[in-house]
């Protein structure tokens, strides 16, 4: 059994698992288990499962911190889930089968010391499982929508609606030149000669006998 | 008939001389080039945009906000890691962090993709050495009363260097003068900085400059 461990202020994390032996530079090509211990309160031991849940959890959960989006994550394997909680952060673990699970209060800093531990396990040459941090990018406008206030967001649609029936208010107020006034008179009247018109135009309609013309 | 007394070499010499190869003549013109990637005028593309670069000095303030002499050892740093591109002074790293366009003094260059990787991964270094302080900062483990007093003396600092940098007709610069908004940023700051620390913080903080540039 190989061993490393990683000593950061406030985190310690010790793996243990199958390698190569070589003095201060052993590998660890096989992961039996890992320790983390936070400023000494709490401690979470578990399998590669767990570390692979923690690094796709805790990374990304991170990284929404740094643009102020924190949101609530959870693993593919739903043994770890992580998501915002009062002042701080709320982690879930659950065990192998899934039957108990523990709740975990952190906050930033604590938060900060896991995270820092993790990095430093997948930026290690001598940690060779295939356990790497999930792409990061930026994130798109939509994702961003809640840093601005509800009200900046509604000001641009609700001002522009507003203008629209404030000028189609004044569009009415505007006088109808005279030329193009109808008075109710010549309204009788046009309407009158239109129904006239139509009767003209009514073509009688002779029933048909059947008969062939010759 | 002077003409013709002149020996025959000298006559056969033209009378406009051919001008001297330049390097552009090695290219034909008329003819399509295959690689136009050294052409110096060709603009690359950005690596961060407008909130970027704003989010990118603000962090710096921040830094130097909570250690005065940071300052200098980023100047120092960038001096030992950037030696490779070029005379790195404290003028030619002024010049660069006034692409932020909150700057009294503002320079509307583009920065480029080194440069602004050079700045990102000077973000996290020091923020890994201000990592202690930044855990002090954001620790609920710590008495209510000096963690009040901390961020009360870094609020007022940020401010004063924020008075003194940017451009005071910026509404985003005058907001900085109410006490409650300025605490609220530089904590979102300090979050910011806490994040970046460590090997993993350049990919997160470079992600987190580039938000809103996807379509």
């Amino acid at each position: 059994m190989h061993t490393i461990q990683y000593m950061l202020p406030g985190c310690r994390l010790h793996l243990v698992g199958q390698g190569v032996e070589d003095g201060d530079n052993s590998t660890i090509t096989e992961l039996k288990q890992f320790t983390l211990n936070l400023e000494d309160h709490i401690s979470l031991v578990g399998d590669r499962p767990h570390l692979e849940a923690l690094v796709e959890t805790l990374l990304p959960y991170a990284r929404h911190i740094v643009s102020a989006q924190a949101r609530e994550y959870k693993s593919a394997n739903r043994k770890v889930s992580i998501t915002p909680w009062h002042r701080g952060h709320r982690l879930r673990l659950r065990n192998g089968n899934g039957s108990t699970r523990s709740d975990v209060q952190l906050d930033d800093g604590e938060l900060a010391n896991m995270v820092r531990c993790l990095d430093a396990v997948i930026h290690d040459p001598r940690f060779q499982l295939d356990i790497t941090a999930p792409p990061m990018q930026g994130l798109r406008e939509r994702e961003l929508l809640n840093r601005l206030p509800l009200r900046r967001r509604l000001a641009a649609p609700l001002g522009g609606l507003a203008l629209t029936m404030a000028l189609t208010g004044l569009g009415f107020l505007v006088p109808v030149p005279e030329r193009f006034r109808v008075t109710d008179s010549e309204g009788r009247q046009e309407d009158a000669t239109a129904v006239e018109t139509i009767e003209e135009q009514v073509i009688p309609v002779e029933p048909e006998t059947g008969t062939p013309s010759p | 008939m002077a003409v013709l007394l002149l020996p025959a070499s000298r006559l056969k010499a033209h009378p406009h001389p051919e001008p001297a190869p330049t390097v552009a003549d090695d290219i034909d013109p008329l003819q399509p080039q295959q690689d136009d990637a050294g052409f110096p005028d060709r603009p690359e593309p950005s690596l961060v945009g407008r909130h970027g670069l704003q989010q990118l000095d603000l962090l710096m303030t921040t830094l130097e906000a909570l250690d005065l002499r940071c300052g200098e050892g980023m100047v120092a740093s960038l001096q030992r890691k950037e030696a490779t591109m070029g005379a790195m002074g404290r003028v030619e790293f002024w010049k660069w962090r006034t692409t932020n366009p909150l700057r009294r003094t503002m320079r509307r260059n583009r920065l480029k993709q080194a440069q602004v990787m050079a700045m990102v991964a000077l973000v996290c270094d020091m923020a890994a050495r201000v990592y202690p302080l930044l855990h002090q900062l954001v620790s609920v483990r710590e008495e209510p009363s000096v963690a009040e007093a901390r961020w009360a003396l870094l609020t007022g600092r940020l401010q004063d260097l924020i008075r003194q940098r940017m451009n005071p007709k910026r509404a985003a610069m005058q907001n900085f003068a109410d006490d409650e908004y300025a605490l609220a940023m530089t904590r979102t700051m300090v979050r910011t900085l806490i994040f970046s620390a460590g090997p993993g913080g350049e990919q997160r903080l470079l992600a987190s400059l580039q938000d809103g540039m996807r379509p």
